[in-house]
This record gives C-alpha cells, sequence and structure tokens, in this order.
C-alpha cells in the first residue's frame, strides 16, 4: 500500500502530462461540439438538413440581386464579404469556411432582364466548377434567375416577379434517406459528438497513459529510486507490479470519466440507448490494450524525452493507419490490410458500427463480437510481452 | 567553434527527431491516408428509378416526358445524367436503394416529387436529385400560374423554359491548378513545424553561449574567442544542419511524396533561410529573456511553439480558415500561420504578390529577432562567473 500511494504522490507531481492530455481532449470535445451546433451545415445531419455556408459581394445592390439574396438564405448561412479582400476571400473559401462565394456585378439587374450572360455571376467554391456544390448552388442561382424572367415575361412588374419567383421555388423537394431500420437514416447532432469522441477515445486515452501517467513510471525506474527499494524490505517484482497496476488504475479512472461524459451528453440518443453496451466494453478493451501498450514502453525507455518520441509515433501511426482521423473507408485497402495487426483498427471498427450512418459501416453483431475478442487477444498478448521483459529486467537487476 | 556547434548539434538525438524524424513520419501518415482520398466529385451517370403513385395523371406524364430527357446521351455525346432501371414496385426500388443497386429514385405523387437516397448517398446524388425534382416541380408550378393569369402567354413560355440561361461562371483560378488539394496544407504545415521546432536550437544556442544558463556557456564565455565571432559561428552551425534537414525534407516531399513546391528555386531556399533564421533568433531571444533550468525555458517555448503550430492548421487545417473569417490578425502576426502561407502561395499561386507579402512579414521578424539575440548575448556582463 506504502508503494502504491508512492506512485500516485510521484503521479501528482508530475502532473504537467495529464494537464496537457487533459487539456487536449476538452479542447477536442469543445471544437466538436462547437462545430457540430455551429454547422451551416456541410456536415450533414440528415440528408433534408442540407445547407451550406455561402458568401457574397454585391456590387449591383438592385431589389434582383438582394432578392437572390435573400431567397438562397433560407436553407443557408449567408454572409455579406464586401469588406474582405480577395486575399482574404480566397483564404476563406480554400479553408472550406464558405462552400461557395459569388460576386454580383453592377448592372446585373438589366443584363439578367436582357438576356445577356457574358457579364454574370462569378463564384468560387473549394471543389471547382465540376463538383456538386458548385452544381447545386449554381442550379438554384440560375432557377432563381430564369423564373424570374419567365414571370416578368408573363407581364408581371420587377417587384412582383420577385416575390412570385420566391414563392415558387421555396417549394423544394423532399428527400428520404432509405435505409432497413428508419432510425438508421437520420443522426442526432450529439450523435456526431459522442461517435467521434469515441473514434478519438484509443489515441487519447494512449496519449494520457503513456506520456502523463508514463513519466511517473520513468521516474520509479530512475537508478537511485531503484537501487533504495532495491535495499528495502519490498520484493523486487512489487515496485514493477505496483507501476503496472498505477497505471491501470488511471486508465480506469480516464475510461470511467469518458463513460459519464458520453452517457451524460448522449442521454437518450439512439447511438447510447441501442449500443451503450458496445461503447462500453470496447473503450474498456481499449484502455487495457493502451495500459499494456504503455507499460511495455516504459519498461524499455528510460527518459522521458524517448518516451516522448516514440509514444509520438506509435500513437500517430496507428491512429492515421486505423482510422482514427480519418474516417476507415477513406483509408485504402492496402493500409488497411496492414492495420489489421494493430489494436487500434479493431476498437475503430467495433465503434464505427454504433452509427453506419456516419460511417458507413453496417452492425454486425458477429463482426463486433470478433472485434472484442481480437482486442482481447491483443491485451493479452501486449501484456504478457511487458511482463516477461519485466521480469527478465528484474532478474538482470 | 563552427565545427565545435556543428557536432554538438548532430549528437543530440532530440533536435534530430523533433526537426527530422518526426514531420517525416507525419507526412508519411499523411500521404498513406490522405492519398487515397479524392477531391474530384464531377457528375456522373447516376442508376435512377421511379415510382408513380396514385392516377396516370398530367404531371405524372410530365415528370416522365422529362426524365426520358435526361436518360439520353447528349448530342455532343455527353453522358446521359440518369440509367433509368424498371421496378414493377416500389418495394423493389426501395429494396434495391437498401442494396446500393440504385444511387436514388424519384417517388411522383400528389402533385409532388420526393428524392428517395440510399444510405451510402453521396452529395452528388442530393445535389442532382434535388436540382431535377425542384426544377420539375418549380416549372409545373409556374406553368400552371401562368393558364390561371395569362393563358395566351403560358404558351410562350413553354418554348422559353427550353432555354434556361447560364448566369453563374467560376472565378478564374488565382492557382496553378483549378482547384488545390486541401490535404495539401497538412504537409507545409508539418514542414513549417519542422522549422518552428528550430526554436528549440535557440534555447540551446542560450546555454552555449550565455554564461548564466549552463556550465558550456561559463567555459565558452572565458575562451579568448570574441563573442561576436562566437555567435556569428554558432548561428552559421545551426543553420547549416537546419538547412541539411530542410533540403532532405523538401526532397522526400518533391520526390517521393508529390507535394507541391512551386517552379523557383530561388525563392524556396529565401523561404527556407529566413523561416529558419527567424526560429532560431526567437528561440534564443525567449531562452535569454524566460527564466528557470534550460529545459523549463525548452518546455515553456515548445508551448509557444505548439499554440502557433496548431492554430496554423497542424491539427485542424480549417483552423486558418476560421480564424481568416472571424479574427484574421491571427493569422496575420501567427508566425506559422505566415510561413504556410507563404508555402502554399509559392507552390500554387500563378501570381507572387502574396508571397511577397509573407516573405517581407517573415524577414523583418527574423531580422527583429537576429538584432535583439545578438544585443543580449554580446552584450551581457557578469559579476561573476
Amino acid at each position: 500500500m506504502h508503494l502504491f500511494k508512492h506512485f500516485f504522490k510521484l503521479l501528482s507531481r508530475n502532473i504537467k502530462g495529464l494537464i496537457i492530455y487533459g487539456i487536449i481532449t476538452v479542447v477536442m470535445v469543445m471544437m466538436l461540439v462547437t462545430t457540430v451546433s455551429n454547422s451551416g451545415s456541410d456536415m450533414v445531419l440528415t440528408a433534408e438538413a442540407k445547407s451550406y455556408n455561402i458568401s457574397f459581394v454585391d456590387n449591383d445592390n438592385s431589389p434582383l440581386s438582394r432578392g437572390l439574396i435573400d431567397y438562397l438564405g433560407v436553407n443557408n448561412k449567408v454572409s455579406d464579404y464586401s469588406k474582405k479582400s480577395e486575399t482574404e476571400i480566397s483564404n476563406i473559401v480554400f479553408f472550406g469556411m464558405t462552400s461557395y462565394h459569388f460576386t454580383i456585378p453592377s448592372g446585373f439587374a438589366n443584363d439578367v432582364v436582357n438576356g445577356r450572360t457574358e457579364n454574370g455571376i462569378i463564384y468560387q467554391t473549394i471543389d471547382g466548377s465540376n463538383g456538386y456544390v458548385s452544381f447545386e448552388l449554381g442550379n438554384r442561382i440560375d432557377s432563381y434567375l430564369n423564373t424570374y424572367r419567365n414571370y416578368l415575361s408573363l407581364g408581371l412588374s420587377e417587384n412582383e416577379a420577385i416575390n412570385k419567383t420566391k414563392e415558387t421555388l421555396i417549394d423544394e423537394a423532399p428527400i428520404t434517406v432509405v435505409a432497413e431500420n428508419e432510425e438508421d437514416a437520420v443522426v442526432d447532432s450529439r450523435e456526431i459528438v459522442i461517435f467521434n469522441v469515441n473514434q478519438y477515445f484509443p489515441y487519447l486515452i494512449l496519449g494520457i497513459l503513456s506520456l502523463g501517467v508514463g513519466h511517473t513510471v520513468i521516474i520509479t525506474n530512475k537508478k537511485e529510486l531503484v537501487e533504495r527499494n532495491t535495499v528495502s524490505p519490498v520484493p523486487a517484482y512489487m515496485t514493477k507490479f505496483i507501476n503496472t497496476v498505477g497505471l491501470l488504475i488511471s486508465g480506469i479512472i480516464c475510461w470511467a470519466l469518458f463513460m459519464a461524459f458520453d452517457f451524460i451528453y448522449g442521454a437518450g440518443t439512439e447511438i447510447m440507448s441501442k449500443y451503450g453496451w458496445i461503447i462500453l466494453i470496447n473503450s474498456l478493451l481499449s484502455t487495457l490494450c493502451c495500459s499494456a501498450i504503455a507499460a511495455l514502453l516504459t519498461n524499455y525507455i528510460e527518459t522521458s524525452n524517448t518516451l516522448s518520441m516514440v509514444t509520438n509515433i506509435v500513437g500517430l501511426a496507428m491512429s492515421f493507419f486505423c482510422g482514427v482521423f480519418v474516417p476507415m473507408r477513406f483509408v485504402g485497402e492496402k493500409v488497411l490490410s496492414i492495420s489489421k495487426f494493430l489494436p487500434f483498427y479493431w476498437t475503430v471498427l467495433a465503434n464505427n458500427m454504433t452509427s453506419s450512418v456516419q460511417s458507413k459501416y453496417a452492425f454486425d453483431m458477429n463482426q463486433v463480437l470478433i472485434c472484442f475478442a481480437v482486442e482481447l487477444l491483443f491485451v493479452i498478448s501486449i501484456s504478457t510481452i511487458a511482463i516477461i521483459s519485466n521480469s527478465k529486467r528484474i532478474i538482470r537487476a | 567553434m563552427y565545427k565545435y556547434f556543428l557536432r554538438e548539434r548532430l549528437r543530440n538525438r532530440n533536435f534530430i527527431f523533433w526537426c527530422l524524424a518526426f514531420p517525416l513520419a507525419l507526412m508519411l501518415c499523411f500521404h498513406f491516408v490522405f492519398g487515397n482520398l479524392s477531391t474530384s466529385t464531377e457528375v456522373t451517370t447516376l442508376n435512377m428509378a421511379v415510382i408513380y403513385e396514385g392516377t396516370d395523371s398530367m404531371y405524372n406524364r410530365s415528370f416522365e416526358t422529362m426524365v426520358d430527357g435526361l436518360t439520353e446521351e447528349g448530342s455532343n455525346g455527353e453522358e446521359a445524367l440518369f440509367k433509368l432501371n424498371d421496378y414493377s414496385k416500389a418495394e423493389e426500388v426501395k429494396e434495391a436503394l437498401i442494396n446500393n443497386d440504385l444511387d436514388l429514385a424519384f417517388k411522383v405523387y400528389d402533385d409532388k416529387v420526393e428524392v428517395l437516397i440510399s444510405k451510402d448517398y453521396s452529395d452528388m446524388d442530393i445535389a442532382v436529385g434535388k436540382a431535377v425534382a425542384d426544377t420539375f416541380m418549380n416549372n409545373y408550378d409556374m406553368m400552371a400560374t401562368a393558364f390561371e393569369e395569362n393563358p395566351q402567354k403560358a404558351m410562350e413560355l413553354i418554348s422559353n423554359l427550353g432555354e434556361n440561361l447560364d448566369f453563374t461562371a467560376a472565378k478564374k483560378s488565382e492557382f496553378a491548378e483549378e482547384t488545390p488539394n486541401p490535404y495539401i496544407w497538412y504537409y507545409y504545415s508539418s514542414f513549417v513545424m519542422g522549422i518552428c521546432f528550430n526554436a528549440m536550437n535557440g534555447v540551446d544556442m542560450v546555454a552555449n553561449l550565455k554564461a548564466d544558463a549552463g556550465y558550456h556557456a561559463v567555459r565558452v564565455s572565458v575562451s579568448p574567442q570574441r563573442k561576436l565571432r562566437l555567435i556569428i559561428s554558432a548561428y552559421c552551425a545551426y543553420l547549416t544542419i537546419a538547412l541539411g534537414i530542410n533540403v532532405i525534407q523538401l526532397l522526400i516531399m518533391k520526390f517521393a511524396l508529390n507535394v507541391p513546391l512551386g517552379g523557383s528555386i530561388l525563392k524556396l531556399v529565401a523561404f527556407v533561410l529566413a523561416c529558419n533564421l527567424f526560429a532560431l533568433a526567437f528561440g534564443v531571444v525567449c531562452g535569454s529573456i524566460m527564466k528557470g533550468t534550460i529545459d523549463a525555458r525548452g518546455n515553456k517555448i515548445t508551448a509557444i511553439i505548439m499554440t502557433s503550430v496548431f492554430l496554423s492548421g497542424e491539427m485542424v487545417a480549417q483552423l486558418p480558415g476560421m480564424l481568416e473569417r472571424s479574427v484574421p490578425i491571427i493569422n496575420d502576426i501567427n508566425p506559422a500561420t505566415v510561413m504556410n502561407m507563404a508555402l502554399f502561395r509559392l507552390a500554387y499561386s500563378t501570381g507572387d504578390f502574396d508571397f511577397y507579402i509573407n516573405m517581407i512579414k517573415i524577414v523583418l521578424m527574423a531580422v527583429l529577432f537576429i538584432t535583439i539575440s545578438v544585443l543580449i548575448l554580446r552584450r551581457e556582463k557578469y559579476a561573476s562567473l
């Protein structure tokens, strides 16, 4: 018990690593929540809710141009960038902050009435002139202007034509996602946050355990401390054992905090009520696996700098290859066939099946059980290697 | 002294890892993952079916006529927008959508068109389906209004509907490619992060030259060498290694990872030189001003660098865009963003203006920090050593 208390005393004195990863976690979650709630949304919640961030510069400022902007603002978030420079606009478009930027030239309303298209609206998008944003919004703008012209040709006045055009175009075709289960076709914005937090979980927990708690283990491996422990009446294996238990308990505390967030924030959502138990087991296995990896690394590594280097490389490489940072469906077949030999792959695959709308991986109970089994095998095998290497070092000492 | 500093640096494993290996490892990860992502979303022929519900109305027949037009190839040999699939029952269409045999379907009922899409829909499926359904519904609505309000003009309107004018045109791209790959930012950001880590070298330079910061510096300070010569030697040695590392990284980026770096080697060299000088001088100034052990000062500078790199979009590439929209001043003064932007403009822009604007900022910052660093290191006097 004395050693056990000592471990956590040391941990509290070297809390910096834990605080850094704590901040990273909180920032990530807050950014996710903010992005999802503020999204215009290029992040599709349901097919019907699809809308875009649109920006414009109106050099015409005619009833027609104002009517067009008003119409586009019905389902989209529209911003006036007339005070921004060309370079600023170009940067904002490149970073995807506006899906479609358009400039209405001066004298545009007259040109539309006369059917002149040379001096038309100039747009910029991130996906180019052949992308779906250009297609959809270009089509909406053209529909608006052509409908307006048609109403003018029917003898309506300018204002009447503008109002009638908006009235006509406001009636849009409904979109339905066809799925086996109706609930599979809809996703709550909180589910997006929960799903993504669980997706990042293996990366974060490995960082917390290896860089946050691992430094404490390394300190107890210091020559002076080892020599002091050697002359004490405590068996040599006990210090190592306590370190491992300390890592494990720290991991379980972090896991409990993550799960508390999932269950409180995601209360009542489909993902938590239907697949909560899968998330619980999957993340617990992932925690055990990351504890084993951290124990293995801290066995061999003697300095904090080296631990930082190795953990960063191992954590980032596994996260990139196994679909933590980029959805698994976008990762190449060859990369995925290699990542099957890494524990994060199975954690991410099981998590993917908890929200098939977001991940495009259909739920399959057998597949989930296989994921759990493989994760458990990783836990056992990595722990075994860690224990063997540990005992060898004790014998050598 | 140049040789001494050179050897001392090359033996520092930490420095080699964070400046050379870590950015390269990140770039390799990006290459394996983003290499598979396509940014192209061109319209291709979509597999489609139509479900007609209710009686054989005018509305249904009009929709059928329009769909027929969209399943034919264009006169210039353009691909048809849709390939129409025949299903006798609505359940069969839904089954086909669930099994991904169809991209989308239209359900026509009660003077309304509904777009049905499969769960694995693409954004283009929605865009095309919605555009077709909306256009039909709106045109039909307009025709109905025309026949009600002005039947004489209605026939004229029918002929007008066929000649929809296109009032939008894409802006002529200021970039060499029409749409720069947004994932390219991650490569530039990693490269710039490696350069920024040179600030750690600046802290080590302080440990080697400022007598109250380390025992190495005490030895160097009491040597008969002139202080300015020591500082210049240290700068040159640290810069030599940093440039060597950058050359390796740039070669790998260019030839192994296919990252565009622009056509001008001279500008690239000027960019790399200015950035490294800035990072080094920044490290020296911060290392001299900050209190604590050299490790503690290093940790504080790492925190500053990581914040700067984070804001420049290393982890979330959209972050500089969010800042540009709401607080553009942060992008203007954040060194990592300025460097990223200069490299991006160098690689992609057809004009040089934005590249030079960013380069001027980097050079000004570099000159300012070098001057301060030399003044601090050279003028320091000690009561005892």
